[in-house]
């Protein structure tokens, strides 16, 4: 009986910590600068930083959808990680002098600052 | 047995949420700074189903089948729209606020001016880039491309331009910098001169009866100059422009940011004209030699203990203007020589969250400003001195949910003026303490991303230590039939002690002798008090695939009380004075805007103005120097490259009254037709943007060259009594060219 208890307990926190995590994953979206598929590499890759799940950015539509730990990373971090590289978001900048140095035709059309 | 009930019990706890979490999916919904939005506004899009957001800023709400979109709205905040793809079932949701969504509504190729959808009053917000499309060495100049505000032209002798707003002059609208009422009493004729075009990053303009939360005044409504600021503005920003006039400008920006936190900057604007050009041979020169330097220091804190600023603004400003040589030997010249000086220092302190509370904002503004002006006129003395102190607390908050929002502000200013105009003393010193309310309702509808109804119910009174107690109640309302069709009414009183030497200071540019009260004696100048009650309307859509937007205003203005300024009566004289009799004033304009071709932007705008008043002899005058009917045709093109950017715009001027000048000799007024001919004044600029740190512009104003010839009456007889330079109708001066660059290192 308590071994059974137990069991049941252990199960229960096992689960239960899984169906919280579950909660704590979240999904956002945002707009992403970018042109083509070497692109899409460079912001998906910039995007998984620790927290992050999964990325996966649309280079027709420009949005990227990306799953992360709630308690872990906050979208801000994520938004400043992809302009890091490079890209604008529609929140963060990225510095020109990075958006230079960008392949030519990564070279997206940037909003005048 | 028992243990299989304790098992069978665990995993009803584990497959609970799973069951729970396939029916509905839940999200957080915060602001830019990722703070919890509690109220927040969340519907599955072109559907009734919705939610809000609870006191942790979460939402739960029934799932789609398929893939969705969810839209989420708050107020102040520009909705978002999320897609929202099966297997999703916890978003976060970010909204930002409606100051971001210009930014990007300007980058991705929006108009320059535009009205919103999304406010209750009539603005018009001109950005930063509709600013850059004529020279704009300052604030007056930079109207010049809009429809709705006109400018007169400036007088050979003073040098002073006017504004107009609803077919009335610019005292009966509220000038202010960053909220902050500023530039009144004896520094208004100069207000906007004061303002360098490059420190400005936008003009809101708000028409009609519009907020009480800065007082009283604002009769025909209100302009609000926001500076650029030590954060967001380029660290070092150089702009130096020329023009055949002998007018040279140098502005110079210097921002820096000292840590996470603070932010500083200085602005330093220096601005000369120096020429001796008489084009009408009449010994005056054509436009006033001036010298100005204006400097203006910022200091900016946003952090955990709030937002503060402090700012400091000096300037220095010498005008001489006048006889060039005499007509007659021996005569002295007649000249004429302005200086002001101004100091004024202000500081801002707000705090979001007050004790806590979530919807709970502080702000307080406070400034002292300090202004002389010593000037002569010919004969005429001026001297004048200024010292104000403003205070205004506000404090915001939410009644129950966000949709009703309240607004109450204690203020208190205080003016004291010394005004000497030769022999004649007007020390005045005014003490107005204050309290104004606001509310605000303004629900989110579920069928459209924008509050479809909105209700603003101002009111304020005040204590003035000369005049007694003021009331002053506004309303005004908007009403969307679909996002992009809006209608706004607006109706309210507004209330101003008027500075009648200061305000008319360009009639002094005559012989005329100013007279305090009615051609028939009594009704000296006191306060002024109006009515103003207006609609628009404004229709957003697509011709072609391309947008347009179409909008009318109609404006009334109904004076209770008004100083009326008689220049018919006696030529030799100005009568100042007080009517209760009918004055008023009726402004409709029609603005027209279409993006024509990739590039290529066409605005199209008319405007009818009759502006009338009953005078002292008991006849009801239309007044002198209003066009009754305006039109501006603006064309703008910019290459697919964008290299090359090309404005021009075209003001069109219709007929004119002029002062009564029966009595006047007639050989004297060859050049005062009235009513003055229609006319029409072209203005073009090119700018070349050489890369991200240079850009070089070069434009012409007046192409056609049209002017009225000699603005001085009676120009060879500086002491005769028909003597007067204040009948200007057209501009004096004919083609005037101007080149300019502007530099930043790290990019325009």
């Amino acid at each position: 009986m308590k071994f059974f208890f137990l069991i049941n307990m252990f199960l229960i926190s096992l689960f239960s910590q899984n169906s919280a995590d579950n909660a704590m994953t979240m999904t956002t979206k945002f707009k992403v600068y970018g042109n083509c598929g070497m692109c899409e590499k460079r912001i998906e890759k910039a995007a998984k930083i620790e927290g992050v799940i999964s990325a996966d950015w649309d280079k027709e539509t420009h949005m990227i959808s990306v799953v992360f730990d709630e308690k872990r990373v906050k979208p801000s971090q994520i938004h400043a990680a992809i302009a890091a590289v490079g890209h604008d978001t529609d929140k963060v900048r990225a510095d020109d002098s990075v958006y230079a140095s960008l392949h030519e035709c990564c070279q997206y059309d940037r909003a005048k600052q | 047995m028992k243990h299989l009930s304790i098992l069978l019990a665990g995993f009803f706890c584990l497959l609970f949420p799973q069951i729970h979490a396939q029916k509905t999916i839940s999200g957080i919904v915060t602001n830019e700074r990722e703070e919890l939005l509690i109220g927040a506004t969340v519907f599955w899009k072109n559907t009734q189903k919705g939610t809000v957001t609870d006191t942790a800023g979460r939402f739960t709400i029934e799932a789609q089948p398929q893939a969705a979109t969810l839209v989420v709205s708050y107020i102040g905040y520009t909705p978002a729209e999320v897609e929202v793809l099966p297997g999703e079932n916890n978003i976060w949701i970010e909204v930002s606020g409606i100051s971001q969504l210009k930014e990007v509504v300007v980058s991705e190729r929006g108009f320059d001016t535009h009205v919103s959808t999304l406010d209750a009053r009539n603005i018009e917000s001109i950005s930063s880039k509709e600013l850059r499309k004529a020279p704009c060495c300052n604030l007056s100049e930079s109207f010049q491309t809009n429809g709705a505000i006109d400018v007169t032209y400036p007088n050979a002798l003073t040098g002073v331009k006017e504004i107009q707003l609803l077919g009335l002059r610019g005292i009966y609208s509220q000038f202010m910098v960053e909220n902050r009422p500023t530039m009144t009493g004896i520094a208004t004729p100069f207000a906007f001169e004061y303002i360098p075009g490059t420190w400005l990053s936008g003009i809101a303009l708000a028409k009609g009866a519009s907020t009480v939360k800065n007082g009283n005044v604002g009769i025909t409504g209100q302009i609000n100059a926001d500076l650029v600021k030590p954060l967001t503005d380029k660290p070092l920003f150089v702009n130096a422009f020329g023009s055949s006039e002998g007018r040279g400008e140098l502005n110079v920006h210097l921002n820096r940011k000292l840590n996470d936190q603070t932010s500083n900057g200085l602005y330093v604007h220096g601005s000369f004209v120096e020429n001796r050009w008489d084009m009408n041979d009449d010994n005056f020169k054509d436009s006033p030699d001036r010298q100005q330097l204006n400097a203006m220091y910022r200091l900016q804190y946003d952090g955990p203990a709030g937002c503060a600023q402090i700012n400091v603004q000096a300037l220095t400003d010498r005008r001489q203007s006048g006889q060039l040589s005499a007509f007659v030997p021996d005569q002295t010249l007649f000249e004429i020589d302005q200086n002001n000086d101004r100091v004024e220092v202000w500081g801002k302190y707000g705090k979001e969250q007050l004790f806590g509370h979530r919807f709970l904002e502080l702000g307080n503004m406070g400034s002292y400003s300090w202004h002389r002006s010593r000037s002569q006129f010919g004969t005429n003395a001026y001297q004048a001195e200024q010292r104000s102190v403003y205070w205004q607390t506000l404090l915001q908050t939410i009644i129950g949910t966000t949709d009703h929002a309240l607004v109450v502000a204690p203020s208190v200013q205080l003016d004291d003026i010394k005004e000497q105009v030769n022999d004649l003393n007007l020390d005045r010193r005014d003490l107005v303490p204050g309290m104004m309310a606001e509310y605000t309702y303004s629900r989110s509808s579920l069928a459209m991303e924008i509050p479809r109804f909105v209700l603003v119910l101002g009111g304020r009174i005040d204590w003035h230590s000369r005049f007694g107690w003021q009331a002053t109640p506004r309303v005004s309302a908007k009403y969307n039939f679909t996002e992009n069709s809006v209608l706004r009414l607006s109706g309210g009183r507004g209330f101003r002690s008027p500075n009648v030497m200061a305000e008319n200071i360009s009639l002094l540019a005559s012989n005329r002798t100013p007279v305090f009260n009615a051609p028939n004696g009594g009704n000296a100048p006191g306060v002024e008090e109006a009515w103003n009650y207006g609609v628009n309307y404004t229709q957003n859509f697509k011709i072609a695939g391309r947008s347009a937007s179409a909008s009318v205003d109609a404006y009334r203005t109904d004076f209770v009380k008004q100083v009326l300024v008689d220049v018919d009566a006696d030529y030799s004289k100005i009568y100042f004075y007080s009517s209760e009799n009918q004055s008023f004033s009726n402004s409709v304009l029609l603005s027209f805007q279409y993006n024509l071709l990739r590039g290529l932007d066409v605005k199209l705008a008319a405007k009818w103005n009759d502006v009338r008043a009953t005078f002292a002899d008991g006849q009801l005058k239309t007044l002198p120097l209003v066009a009754r009917y305006r039109g501006l045709v603006s064309i703008d093109y910019v290459t697919p490259n964008k290299k090359w950017s090309f404005n021009t715009y075209t003001q069109i001027i219709g007929r004119q009254r002029l002062p009564d000048n029966s009595q006047v000799p007639h050989y004297l007024t060859h050049d005062f037709p009235s009513p003055t001919p229609v006319f029409a004044l072209v203005n073009a600029q090119a700018t070349r943007h050489l890369n991200k740190k240079w850009e070089l512009y070069a434009g012409c104003e007046n192409i056609g060259g049209y002017q009225q010839h000699h603005t001085i009456m009676d120009y060879t007889r500086p002491d005769s009594p028909y003597f007067n330079g204040s009948q200007v109708w057209a501009p004096m001066m004919r083609q005037v060219g101007y080149i300019g660059v502007r530099f930043s290192p790290k990019g325009l």
